[in-house]
């Protein structure tokens, strides 16, 4: 963990100093995660794009953004673009088209080292997990609708979305501290 | 330390982004006074991120890679434009001999170019503090007015005293202030019958183009039978034809039950 802050930290440096090298090996890097998360969320390749291109923007224009003291930069990195993507996809309410994208892309490749091994991690605590509490969290997070919402979805009692997205939200934090 | 019960479910929503903006904005007042619960949130959040880190990596097209680091020169040539300034080879030699002779006069030029370039951009900086200043000074004026009107409209002690014709029969009765351009809504109600267990008053926003009624808030009287509801982030600005009032079971409904207690229009 103590290399990966490092890693993080020095990331953050060579863009400070407007280092495109350093920039190209953190696309390299992340590009795959942050267009991952943003293609789930909005369900559109050219909706995905726009955010993936805020996003690294956003890192090369003011690479303090992130800071490494409060966190790790694939999380960080995986949030904001959930944000983002979220965002986009209230503010365009375009009809989704799930047969755009296939959600196991047969030709997408994994990113690069640290980021897979996050990636690997953030997985196996997710296939943890109880279908239900899985589903709820999903459905929160990565489509973006509000409790009540998935209520109505799930055809479940608000109590009962509440309760699972609280006991799945739990059971991750312990594994990662596991 | 857990962070304080009656937010133990709404902290993990949040955490996950499935809050209305409405309960967003009523934790967000808590949690800028409750470190507890501001730790109990980073810590909820980092499970959150496992979420979005568990989705499959997709690597973009080789055309969008290419496309964004063009973009990022461009960017590069305009935020950085003097540190990325190169010669040629042949000139830079050029330059490395003569340099000598012009290095007073290039000296003076780059100083005085710099003192230009400081000055200006002192002028602009001060100029736009200036402007700065005097609009955070007028938004803390209505901060100030605003927090003051919420402190009395919601203070233990504020009295609501409703006129009648002299003899009329006390009824339940709210008022109800909202205004769509500014997502905002007051709500303040009196002599409301007191609700059973597990119960709550939901406010209800009925549409002016005649959509389904929607949910604008929650509340719950005091022993008087008074309540006060302040919203600040209602909602997309939607036009109200009139509001009304239900009982609903706790936390609150998405589609209101009959009967309407109160109701009333625009």
């Amino acid at each position: 963990m103590t290399q990966q802050l490092s890693n993080d930290a020095s990331i953050v440096a060579r863009l400070l100093d407007g280092d495109k090298e350093g920039f190209v090996r953190l696309y390299d890097e992340y590009a795959g995660l942050i267009y991952g998360v943003a293609l789930r969320v909005l369900r559109n390749a050219a909706a995905a794009e726009d955010v993936v291109q805020e996003v690294f923007l956003q890192l090369w224009r003011n690479p303090t953004s992130f800071d490494p003291k409060r966190g790790r930069l694939a999380p960080w990195l995986a949030v904001i673009t959930r944000h983002r993507a979220v965002d986009s996809l209230r503010k365009l309410k375009f009809e989704v088209d799930s047969s755009e994208t296939p959600l196991s892309d047969p030709q997408a490749s994994h990113a690069s080292v640290h980021c897979s091994a996050e990636s690997d991690r953030a997985k196996r605590l997710m296939a943890q997990l109880p279908a239900e509490q899985r589903q709820v969290l999903e459905l929160a997070f990565l489509d973006g609708l509000t409790h009540v919402e998935i209520a109505a979805r799930v055809s479940q009692p608000l109590g009962t979305v509440k309760s699972r997205i609280r006991l799945g939200l739990l059971s991750l934090r312990k594994g990662l501290s596991a | 330390m857990s962070a304080h019960e009656q937010y133990r479910d709404d902290l993990a929503l949040y955490a996950v982004g499935a809050l209305s903006s409405e309960e967003s904005a009523r934790l967000e007042l808590h949690l800028a006074e409750c470190s507890t619960c501001r730790e109990e949130l980073n810590s909820l959040s980092e499970a959150a991120a496992q979420i979005a880190l568990a989705v499959e990596p997709t690597v973009p097209s080789a055309h969008f890679r290419a496309e964004l680091m063009a973009r990022l020169e461009e960017q590069r040539s305009v935020a950085v434009a003097p540190r990325d300034v190169r010669l040629p080879v042949a000139g830079r030699q050029y330059q490395r001999r003569r340099a000598w002779f012009w290095a007073p006069a290039l000296a003076t030029l780059a100083f005085a170019l710099a003192f230009v370039a400081v000055w200006r951009q002192n002028r602009t900086l001060t100029g736009e503090n200036r402007d700065l200043a005097a609009r955070l000074a007028t938004s803390r004026q209505t901060l100030d007015r605003a927090g003051e009107l919420i402190r009395a409209l919601t203070a233990p002690d504020a009295q609501h005293v409703s006129l009648v014709a002299a003899g009329a029969k006390v009824q339940p009765e709210a008022k109800v202030v909202y205004s769509s351009r500014q997502h905002s809504l007051v709500l303040l109600a009196d002599h409301l019958n007191p609700l059973p267990a597990h119960k709550i008053y939901e406010l209800w926003l009925l549409p002016a183009n005649g959509s389904p009624a929607l949910p604008a808030g929650t509340f719950k009287p005091d022993d008087r039978g008074s309540a006060a509801l302040v919203l600040s982030q209602l909602g997309d600005g939607v036009a109200a034809k009139g509001f009304a009032v239900t009982v609903e079971n706790e936390p609150g409904s998405a589609v209101p039950t009959m009967p309407i207690v109160l109701s009333g229009t625009t």
